[in-house]
Parts: structure tokens; sequence; C-alpha cells
């Protein structure tokens, strides 16, 4: 059976950290590449074959849980190193190690002039090692050892150019900010572990649903979790850090805050449905933040003129798309989008990141323009790229979007779907104002560059060409409409506890349609406004912000949030720190280890003079001795 | 009467071992000093054999030599003491030029020493072995007869040796006058009306002072530092680990078998003697200069954390005693064997000076000293940290919380010395060229093996500490 062999998904990798890490600074640049994304790819051949095996079992039986061995065993806390197979941790294997085979691939030709190339490499299968723990674990103890992997690598490979002073700077702000998260998922794990006396996920979600709808504890443990979910998925108010994790190489953009580890945080909130839907206040909570951060985001995605800002607030925005669809109960939409999104904004990482090579590192789309002609494979599959994460038909984001805004009006709030449908509108603006400003129009490129703009080599535009690939058709295996043909949901619906819905009313097939024809013409309208804005009255940006300054200037200067956070978090926090230091370590811990330290010297230095090197002192003081204890015991 | 001659294998083959040496050295030309070292060898590893595989027949042998468990688990761990304490010596002899077959039988004899004090359930046996131990010691010290320091030192360990032999011989007739019994346990378990108290007691601290000596408790220790300084070092790593690990095995036979109202006497001097010997061991580490005298002193505390945990003895410290004891002679061996190992044929080397640069030019060794002194200052995750963890585990739950407290506080001050010679090693620049032997197969085995034990120990002590559990159980039926 190849499902013994499931701990090889994650091992593959991490012999690539291994080998790379301890040899890599003497092998040759091709060969570390190699190993690095031979190691991922076997990942990915050995789910592809686990998959092709589960699909062959009863949909009942798709839940295996392969233990490797017991890690700790202490008292009642029990956990052991164990996998978990089920269809969501299956989709999620799939998803981050095909993802991670391309970028692997991709990196081995963007990174190539790199010097810090084996570091890059090892950091990188690090990641997709821990990534896949993440995702395959079958308790949260296990699940947060890959958080925190994970948390690791972002960390690493945000500050990978760590010589620049804003690249360290936004490596500690990730790190730190999603500390805020982790400690919320500690508390939430202890929650549990003291609720249910138990951290396997099976045990867990089999106690939990004794409990009755709404249960105080399983409220809080939720919320706990969602907090841990904030941090590292980049919700708000935790996801500040998003954007400025734009400093690392693109491709770590691509694979880390794009496609993979800022979805475990919906990958967490789907895992844990079981206890979620039994937790209404929470998932209210997890729909309007979810909501929130989808329009946030996007309006300040609409005033960046650095293209990878623009694709970091659309990943924070269309990450409150999947939180949306959780918090309304369609997990399985959230985890749908949440693939579809994976391949489609991979590609568009990777096509700036083909841009940038082709531009000499340049990021600002002001001095970008025309380029559709010199990068016709780039500018094709970013185009594609586009079409679907604006969500028309029938491109993979159409589906996955269609299938939240529809959800969130059939099972939640009209306001959800109001937020939404605007979201989605801001959304295909500021992509194809991105299209746009990249590869249309006149060309603003710096004539010392101008002159040396080419398209990538084949190894950066074949992974592009793949992406691009899934991006038309990733969604058709979540078909509306007919009876049956969503194949996805059907394959994951096991994995899945649904809310208890009272009346589940079951909208009409004409509803539907209506639904989705709307949601194409408001994309629809978005393009055409960015169109209009900027192809045939390019001065017209100009103008509309001369008129509303006040606005724009928030806008641009993203809401002040980061500058908020300085003032009422980080300063006081400083000073308080400060005060902890000069004051309380300096003069109060110092001077006690001190002087307890200068005692002992002062002892030392005085009892050696016991050692006088005269046999007859140390006869003497065994005299003494004897002397001492046969009176102290005669004389009792 | 059938006298069953198999049940003690172990000490027959020690003694012929130690004839064999002395044969070959007589009749053999040139005494090849590899024939010498591997018969040596062989008879460790033969007698530690014997102990392991074969299971005797009955619990004692003429009631004087405990067969049982006890003995067989401190016989195995004494031949390993042995072994590896060879295999530092061989080379370290061969290259100063005293290689003789007297070095090599004396270690077999002091081993053999060993194994009686740690086996004898007589006081009589008791007394044989303790007196074949200190005598082979006494020689082994000074077996460098041109240097002055050795000669010191063994005149100096001979001296208090004697001054101490005389109270352990004068103790034990003071007990036979009391009791009538020359029996351990019978001698010390009841004490009837007919037992006069002041010579019970006199006794019975004349006895301890002499073991005390043995094992370096203040106020008997001054001797240490000496005598380790002037010994050839691989015979201190000897000295310091196996007559310890032996006289030690002894005491936690006697403290077993002491009865009732003696031990709530007795307890209380174990007390404070355990708080002066890691305190003063400790505190005077710290000013020390030279390395061999800091890890006597070292040893010397190390000795307190066991006298510490034998005070709860009876309240079910002995598994926690027994994995520190083993832990222990591992550590400290080590220690003092990469100390010979890492020595220059004209002297060993010694301040803290000589030993900058050293982790960089002999990464190896140092690696593995340095581990031996991690482990000796008890951090994770070396066998050190997780038998401080069940000493002083053992302690708090026998309710003996304060010296548990004076413990762990004595344990933080000791590793800031542990970490002046790791800083030496490490952190400092190299002050010269240094002129050190490489090392054989043998020294290489020996620190290989303590390197894995070390930390193997201190991450998955499962298998011993199942074993020693067994014999505590065993033991306190």
């Amino acid at each position: 059976m190849m499902m013994d062999y499931v701990w090889l998904i994650p091992l593959f990798p991490f012999v690539g950290f291994l080998i790379n890490g301890l040899l890599g600074k003497n092998l040759p640049k091709n060969v570390v590449g190699t190993i690095g994304s031979v190691a991922v790819g076997l990942s990915f051949l050995v789910t592809v074959c686990i998959f092709a095996q589960v699909l062959k079992l009863p949909p009942e039986a798709r839940h295996v849980e392969k233990v490797v061995f017991t890690w700790i065993a202490s008292g009642p806390l029990q956990v052991q190193a164990a996998f978990l197979i089920d269809p969501l941790s299956l989709i999620m294997l799939l998803i981050v190690s095909g993802v991670s085979t391309l970028i692997h691939i991709y990196s081995v030709s963007y990174m190539h002039d790199d010097d810090g190339f084996y570091r890059f490499f090892t950091y990188l299968n690090l990641f997709v090692a821990m990534m896949l723990i993440l995702v395959s674990a079958n308790n949260f103890l296990l699940m947060f050892v890959g958080w925190e992997g994970v948390g690791l690598c972002s960390y690493l490979l945000i500050g990978y150019y760590y010589e620049k002073q804003s690249a360290s700077d936004a490596g500690k702000k990730a790190f730190v900010v999603n500390r805020i998260g982790d400690f919320g998922f500690l508390l939430g794990m202890f929650l549990i572990f003291w609720t249910f006396g138990s951290l396997n996920f099976k045990e867990v979600f089999a106690l939990a649903s004794k409990y009755p709808v709404g249960s105080g504890v399983i409220t809080v443990i939720t919320l706990f979790l969602f907090i841990g979910a904030t941090g590292k998925s980049a919700q708000i108010p935790l996801y500040t850090w998003l954007p400025d994790a734009m400093e690392g190489p693109t491709p770590v953009s691509a694979l880390i805050h794009a496609a993979t580890m800022v979805t475990a945080g919906v990958y967490m909130v789907a895992r844990c449905s079981a206890l979620y839907s039994l937790a209404p206040i929470s998932l209210t909570v997890v729909a309007i933040i979810g909501a929130l951060t989808a329009i946030f985001a996007a309006t300040i995605g609409m005033a960046q003129f650095d293209i990878k800002r623009v694709l970091a607030y659309s990943t924070v925005s269309q990450l409150g798309y999947m939180f949306l669809a959780c918090g309304v109960g369609a997990y399985i939409s959230g985890i749908f989008h949440l693939m579809t999104h994976a391949f489609f904004k991979a590609l568009l990482f990777l096509g700036s990141g083909s841009v940038m090579h082709g531009l000499s590192g340049e990021l600002d789309m002001r001095k970008m323009g025309g380029l559709k002609k010199e990068m016709p494979i780039t500018y094709w599959t970013f185009l594609l790229a586009t079409l679907a994460i604006a969500g028309i038909f029938p491109f993979a984001g159409f589906f996955s979007k269609d299938e939240i805004l529809f959800h969130s009006l059939v099972d939640g709030k009209a306001i959800y779907w109001g937020i939404a449908t605007a979201a989605a509108f801001i959304t295909a603006f500021y992509m194809f104002r991105a299209v746009f400003m990249t590869f249309h129009g006149e060309s603003r490129v710096d004539h010392h560059v101008a002159h040396h703009v080419h398209e990538s080599p084949p190894l950066m535009t074949v992974p592009l060409m793949i992406l691009a690939g899934l991006s038309v058709v990733g969604g058709f295996v979540g078909m509306p409409l007919i009876e049956g043909a969503h194949v996805f949901r059907n394959f994951l619906s096991p994995a899945i506890t649904p809310v208890a819905h009272h009346a589940a009313a079951h909208p009409t097939a004409a509803f539907e349609i209506f639904m989705m024809v709307f949601s194409m013409a408001v994309a629809g309208l978005g393009i055409y406004t960015a169109y209009k804005m900027y192809i045939l009255f390019p001065d017209l940006p100009t103008a509309i912000c001369d008129k509303f300054r006040t606005i724009y200037d928030l806008v641009y200067h993203k809401y002040y949030v980061d500058e908020i956070y300085d003032t009422v978090v980080v300063e006081p926090i400083k000073e308080g720190s400060n005060i902890l230091w000069n004051v309380v370590d300096a003069k109060g811990v110092d001077g006690v280890v001190n002087g307890s330290a200068g005692i002992i010297a002062y002892l030392s230095a005085h009892l050696r003079k016991l050692e006088t090197g005269f046999v007859q002192n140390y006869a003497f003081a065994i005299l003494l001795g004897v002397v001492v204890i046969t009176g102290y015991l005669i004389g009792r | 009467m059938l006298i069953h001659w198999l049940d003690i294998l172990p000490l027959l083959i020690l003694s012929a071992g130690g004839l064999a040496i002395f044969g070959a050295g007589a009749f053999l030309p040139r005494r090849p000093s590899w024939v010498l070292f591997g018969l040596a060898s062989l008879t460790a590893l033969g007698a530690g054999l014997a102990a392991l595989l074969m299971a005797p027949g009955s619990a004692a042998f003429l009631g004087m030599v405990d067969l049982g468990s006890y003995s067989r688990f401190f016989t195995i761990l004494l031949m390993s003491i042995t072994l590896l304490s060879l295999f530092f010596l061989h080379r370290y002899a061969q290259v100063r030029n005293f290689a003789g077959d007297e070095l090599f039988a004396l270690m077999i004899y002091a081993a053999l020493g060993m194994v009686l004090v740690a086996a004898a359930v007589h006081w009589l046996i008791f007394f044989l072995g303790l007196e074949l131990l200190s005598l082979s010691l006494y020689v082994l010290i000074a077996s460098r007869r041109r240097e002055t320091t050795a000669l010191e030192a063994g005149v100096k360990y001979f001296i208090l040796g004697a001054v101490a032999s005389a109270f352990l011989t004068f103790g034990i007739a003071l007990l036979y006058a009391a009791t009538g019994t020359l029996e351990i346990k019978a001698s010390l378990a009841g004490v009837s009306q007919a037992v006069p108290m002041p010579l019970y007691f006199l006794a019975l601290s004349l006895i301890f002072v002499g073991i005390g000596f043995k094992i370096s408790l203040v106020p008997f220790h001054l001797w240490t530092p000496d005598v380790y300084e002037g010994a050839p070092a691989p015979v201190t790593a000897f000295l310091s680990t196996g007559s310890k690990v032996a006289l030690f095995a002894a005491l936690l036979r006697l403290a077993l078998n002491l009865g009732e109202p003696a031990w709530e006497m007795a307890w209380p001097v174990l007390w404070v003697l355990a708080v002066l010997t890691m305190a003063l061991g400790n505190i005077t580490a710290v000013y020390q200069t030279k390395v061999k005298r800091l890890l006597a002193y070292s040893s010397v505390a190390q000795m307190g954390y066991l006298l510490m945990a034998l005070v709860a003895v009876k309240q079910g410290s002995l598994p926690a005693l027994l994995f520190y004891l083993t832990v222990y002679a591992l550590m400290d061996l080590g220690a003092f064997g990469i100390l010979g190992s890492l020595s220059e044929p004209q002297a060993d080397l010694d301040e803290l000076e000589d030993f900058q640069g050293l982790g960089f030019s002999h990464p190896w060794r140092s690696a593995v000293f340095a581990c031996c002194l991690l482990s000796l200052a008890g951090l994770p995750p070396t066998a050190g940290f997780l038998g401080k963890i069940f000493l002083f585990w053992a302690l708090i739950k026998a309710d003996c919380l304060i010296l548990a407290v004076i413990g762990i506080t004595t344990v933080v001050f000791s590793i800031y010395y542990y970490f002046k010679v790791l800083t030496s090693l490490y952190l400092r620049p190299r002050r010269r060229e240094f002129l050190i032997t490489p090392p054989d197969l043998a020294v290489g085995l020996a620190s290989g093996a303590i390197f894995l034990l070390v930390f193997l120990l201190g991450i998955h002590p499962g298998p011993l500490w199942s074993v020693i559990e067994q014999i505590s159980i065993f033991l306190s039926r």
C-alpha cells in the first residue's frame, strides 16, 4: 500500500534541505537546484499515487491515519507523530507539492545569478517539508510544528536579502506579528487539551459533537484558533506583515505568501469545521473579519504602484473571501477558492517576477508599460490569471468566487454579499489596472533598461504556462447547476462537518444563473472602468486623485494602519521594555546576580587557602571530621 | 560442602589475568606493551562478559561475596570503567615509556579490589578488597617514578590512605566487639538492648570516615586535587571513577542495611556532609586555574550530589543514585581520559591558558571533552542533565526540599567554572603550538563510545533505567 509511505511526502524535501544545507555551499548551482526541485517533485509523485489509491476507496473509508511513532507520552498527554489521509489533507497536499514543484523549477532560473543560491533552496525545501507536515498532521500539536516551521521559513526567506535593512525589518515584522497569532493558536490548543484531554483531530471532533450548538467553551476555543488564523493568513487586524513580506524574492512571494502558507489559516478553519459548526458566534466573527478584510485590502490595492504590493493586497483580499466562505458555513467553497487562488495567484506573482527579470528588477508600474510585445508569454499567461481572479467565465476564479458570493447571500446575510460583490468589482478594476499599466499603452521604461528588455528563459515560462492552464481549467471540477457534477464537493464533503441549517431553502437554478450573470456583469464593469481610465483616458486617474485628494491620500497610505499600530502598540512596548531593561534588569536582576557571583568568588579565593599541600594539615582535617561526627553521634 | 567456583568467575578471571600479565612480563623478551595491554583488556572484557552473561546459582558465595543483580550490575560497570581506562592509558604510557607489566597488572588487581568492595557482604572481604584496591592505586599513581609530582602524589595518597585505613579497621573491630559478627547485614541491622550504643556509633562513624576519605567527602577531600594533579591523567580517570563507584556501591549497601534507629541518627550527618561537599567542592573550583584541580573539585562536588540523594535512599532514591553513578563514571572518565590524550609528552596540559584554541586544532577530542564537561555541568541533552533531574526529583519526592534547593543552587554555581574551560577551548585565541600526540584506535574507540553514550543516555535513558529499576526492586525486597 502506497499509503504506508505517506511519511515520505515530507521526508523528501527534508532530505533535500539537509543535503543542500550541509553540502550546498560546495555544490554547483545546477546540482543544488536539481536536488531541491526533484525532492519536491518526488513528494508530489507520492501524493498523486496516494490520491489515486484513495479514489478507489468508498467515500466513507477515506479517512486513514498512519502512525509513524509515538512522539510524546507524558501522563494524559499522548501525542503521535502521525499522518492523516483524508480528502481535505489530500487536496492540500496536492496543491502544496504541485505548486511548490513548479515554483522550484522556476526558481532555478530566476535565482540563478544570486550568491545565496544554495541558501535559498535550503530554506525553500525546509518550508515545503514543514508545510506538508502542517496539512497532513493528524493532531493539533504536530500541525503546530508545521505551523511554526513555515513561520520560521517565512521569516528566513522574507529576510533573504538580509543586507537590505528593509528586508530584515520586514522579516522581523512578519515573525513578531505571527507570534501574536501563534499565541492565540497555543491558547486554543491548551484549551482543547484541557476540555477534551486529547489533541488528536478525530478524537477531539468526536468528543465535541456531544456538545450543544453554541457551547461556550467551543466558542472560546474556535475564537482563539481564529486569532492564530488571522496571524498566519493575514486578516484584520494582523494583516500588516504580508505587504511588507514582498521584500523576499518573488518565487517566495508566490509560494509562501500567496499559494500555500497564508492559506494555512483557511485550512485550519476547514479542518476544524466540526468545532466551528458548533459555534455560531465564532462563525459570524470569521465571516465579518473575512468580508471586511476582502473589501479593505481591495481598496488599498487600488492605489498601489508597486506591482508586487498590488498582488499582496489582492492576496489579503482573496484570503478574506475564503474566510467569508468558511464563516457562512461553506467550507468547501473556501477550500475550492483556496485551490484556484493558489493557481492564479502563484501565476500572477511568477509573472510579475518574470517582468522584474526582464526589467532588471523594476517594480514600479509607472515605469513599465507596453511590455506586451517584448514579453508575449508573460503577458498572455498574466492576462489569463487576471481574468481568472476577476471572475470571468469560464476561468477558474469564476467558479470559486461565484460560489462564495452565492453562499454568502443564501447561507449568510445580504450585507456579506453586498460587500463581497463590491470587493469583486474593485478586484477586477485594480487587477486590470495592473495589466494595463504593465503591458499596454506607451512604454515608460527607463531608457537604459529599455534596450535589454527580454522574455524570460523556458525554465521560467514553462511553469507559467502550466499554471496558466490550471487557471483556465482548474474551476471545472466545481461545475455548478448540474446535479452531481460538482466533483470537488463530492470528494471533499466526507471530511467536512456542515453547519446544521434550520430549513435549507433550495434556490432555483434560474436564481443561480441570475447570480452568475450578475457577478460577471460586476466584474465586467470593473474591467471597463480600468480600461477607460488607463487606456482610453490616461489623464483621468490624476484628475480623479486631485479631486478626492484626502480620500486618495488615506488609501494611498494604507489608511495609516501601520502608523497607528506603531503609536498604539509598538512604541509603548518599546518604552516599557526600556524601563524593564534599564531599571529592573540592569539595576535589579544584574545587581543580584553580580552580587552573588562576587560572594562566590570571594569565598572561593579564601577557601582554596585550605589547600596547603601539607599532609599533616590534611590528616588534621580528617581527625577533626572524626571528632565532630563521633561527638555528634555519641553525644546525642 | 560443595563450592560453586563458577559463581565467582569474574573474580577468577581477574586474578588469573593479573597473574598472566606478570607472567608475560617475566617471560617475554622486551615485554611488548601491546601484548600486556591486550591481555589486560581481554581480562577486563572477559570478567565483564562473565558477569553479564552468567547468572550465578546462589545468592552469595560462602556468605562472603554477594552474587545478586546489584553486584553483577556493579561488576559490569566497573569492568567497563577499567576497559575504557585501559584504552586511554595504553597510548599515554607508551609515549611516556612506562607501559610495563606492573602497570597493567596493577590496573587489573585494582579492578579486582573494586569488584570485591562493591560485592562484599562480609567485613573481611570488604577490607581485603579495599586494601587490594588502595595498594594498587598507590603504585599506579606513582607509576611514573622519575616524576617528582607523581611520587609526591603517591606518597600523599599513601600516608593519608593509611590513616583512613586505620580508622576503618578500628571501626570494623569495634563493630565486631559491639555486635559479635562480621557479616555486614547482621552487624548493621539489629540493634538489640545488648549492644552498647556508644561503641556501636563510634564504630559506624569510623567506618564512615574511612569510606568518606576514599570518595573525597568534605572534610576528608583535601588530598583529592593534589593527587589528581600529580597522577598520570588516565590513572586519575581510573581513580576518580572506578574507586569512587566501588566505594559508593559499598556505602549504598551499608546505608540500605542500616537498621532504623541507627539510620535516624546517621542521616543528619549525611545531610550536613552533603551540603558541605557540594558547596565547598563547587565554590573552591571556581577559582582554580588548573584544569586538573578544577576537575578534582568538580568530582568532589559530584560526590556531594550523590551523597545528597543518599539521604533519601530509604524513600526510593536508589534508582536515581545508580543511574547517576553510571553517568558520573562515564563523563568523569571521558573528561580525564581526554585530558590525558590531549597532553604533550613532557607534561600534561594543565593551565586554562594552555587549552586556548584547542577546540579548533583538535576538534574531535575537544568535542568529546566539551560534551563531558556539559554533562558534568548538567546541561541538556546530555546524560548529566537527566541524571541530575532524576536525583533532584527523587529528593523532592522524599520531601527533602531544602536539601534539593541547596543542591540545585550549587549546580548553578558550577556551570560557571565548566564554562571557563569551554570558553578557553572555543572562544579564546590560540596561544602556542601544540605537540599533542595523535590518538590511537583505542583512544578513538573509547572517546567515541563515551561521546555516544553521554548523548544516548541523555535522550533515551529507558533501557538502562528499566534495568536499574529491576535491581532496585530486587534489593528492596
